[in-house]
């Protein structure tokens, strides 16, 4: 959206040129880049280009001589970056905004683990439940002749009284924190301060 | 100890008792006899630099436009003695004396103002509000998270900003006021009903902290938003209150909250979106009573 509307202005603003946005992409090794892909950035007549990426690269050289663009195609990281446009300024630069980082920086706090808990506990149960499903009514008993199969089963069967423990845990830990969110929704007990 | 610098001045007229060092006695004043400190009193002045810095290391997140490349994480040293006791000090003193490039939103440096928001040490709050810990561990600071940088620590609003504008938060009526040309009245109580959430700054602290915000920023409102249409819903002399509940009583725009409460954490005003929150699920659930 944002895109479309800084597109328009370029297209009513510079008449004739019909320029493509060429993003550069934000890559660490810049200062490595070796001498032959410098040549093919600053050759404007190389065949992989088109006028219109000559005319961008050449005006935006002429503005900041000290640009280089290593590679025409953006590289969509995922969750990194983002395409987004600077329309304040005159400069018609099309850069990736980087996202400011959230799960690897941000504390982790009381409220909110018990929320993530809650949540993994709910995945982990509904997992559990599939698979006693699928092995208790779908699994044949013709799949035991298998010798993989039953090797695999023979000593993976310690896991069962594990595994029914933990999702006990699981289950009342759940159970309590649903009927908290229900008493806090209906019986308007109130949300904890937290400060 | 200063007593051959200071003499008794005697009054000639009462005669007053003859211990050195001053009493009480409203007749007698002392005088300074000589104003300067002998030798040995000099010796015993403490130097003023005592030799201890106290430095402390700030790691700030870096991302410039005009030369895109990964962003990076800085250190830059400071000696706690010579710098305010906020982080905004601190960001000041380096942008002053160290790099001038590091680029930051700031306005009131009181608190009052919401600019300088940002991540510090992994909590959201005012850099101008937020101490400096003392100790010897390093302070990291990132902008307000899940959000695109601008430059340094300046991140991009809009979106925040239109959730806010799209609650519409201004008073509507149907009816005209009740003595007309004169305000509305209204009671202390329905008055103090607004109390938690007139004082929001718009900081953002809250709707960036918030783990649904960060997943659907563009379809769930956010804390700030919410809280800012809680106040108006709850302000009784709005008259639009049953429209406003359906506008929001949406899948996205109000059941992306799941309690899970790191906004009361983070808002450097003490006030808690999440209850304001939990008030609009009620009010949602018993039919807009």
């Amino acid at each position: 959206m944002a895109s479309s509307l800084a597109l328009k202005r370029l297209v009513s603003s510079s008449s004739w040129r019909v320029v493509r946005p060429i993003v550069t992409a934000p890559s660490s090794s810049r200062l490595s880049n070796t001498s032959a892909t410098r040549e093919d950035v600053f050759d404007p007549l190389s065949p992989t280009r088109s006028p219109s990426q000559v005319v961008n690269i050449r005006d935006r050289f002429m503005k900041n001589p000290f640009l280089s663009a290593s590679r025409d195609m953006a590289t969509l990281a995922k969750g990194e970056v983002k395409e987004s446009n600077e329309g304040e300024t005159g400069e018609r630069k099309n850069i990736l905004r980087p996202l400011s980082p959230h799960l690897p920086v941000y504390k982790p706090h009381l409220h909110s683990t018990l929320s993530i808990t809650n949540r993994i506990s709910g995945a982990f149960l509904t997992s559990v439940l599939l698979f006693s499903y699928l092995l208790s009514l779908k699994m044949g008993s013709v799949c035991l002749t298998y010798s993989s199969f039953y090797q695999f089963f023979f000593y993976s069967a310690k896991l069962f009284l594990v595994s029914a423990s933990v999702s006990a845990l699981a289950l009342s830990y759940h159970t309590y924190y649903g009927i908290r969110h229900l008493l806090m929704d209906l019986l308007k007990m109130g949300v904890p301060k937290v400060k | 100890m200063a007593t051959r610098l200071i003499r008794r001045a005697m009054n000639i007229t009462s005669c007053v008792s003859s211990s050195k060092v001053a009493p009480a006695a409203p007749a007698a004043r002392m005088v300074l006899d000589r104003a300067y400190a002998s030798e040995a009193e000099a010796q015993k002045v403490e130097p003023k630099a005592t030799g201890g810095t106290n430095m402390k290391t700030f790691q700030i997140y870096r991302w410039n436009p005009d030369n895109p490349s990964k962003p990076q994480l800085q250190d830059y040293k400071i000696d706690l003695k010579e710098c305010g006791p906020m982080v905004l000090d601190a960001l000041i003193k380096i942008k002053n004396e160290m790099d001038p490039t590091l680029t930051f939103r700031r306005s009131c440096r009181e608190g009052i103002c919401g600019s300088c928001a940002m991540n510090i040490n992994g909590c959201n709050g005012l850099a101008c509000l937020t101490k400096i810990e003392s100790g010897a561990s390093e302070t990291t600071i990132t902008p307000l998270p899940h959000m695109f940088v601008i430059k340094d620590l300046v991140v991009d609003m809009t979106n925040f900003y239109n959730q806010y504008k799209s609650i519409e938060p201004w008073l509507k009526r149907k009816n005209p006021p009740p003595t007309a040309g004169k305000e509305i009245p209204q009671s202390k109580k329905d008055r103090a009903k607004l109390d938690g959430m007139y004082e929001c700054i718009l900081c953002a602290c809250c709707s960036t902290s918030c783990p649904s915000y960060w997943w659907n920023p563009e379809s769930y409102l956010g804390p700030a938003a919410l809280l800012h249409a809680n106040r108006w819903i709850s302000d009784s002399r709005d008259e639009y209150t049953k429209e406003r509940l359906d506008a929001i009583n949406d899948e996205y725009k109000l059941y992306r909250c799941h309690t899970i409460l790191n906004c009361a954490r983070a808002c450097p005003k003490g006030l808690n979106p999440g209850k304001q929150i939990q008030h609009i699920k009620q009010l949602e659930l018993t039919g807009g009573a």
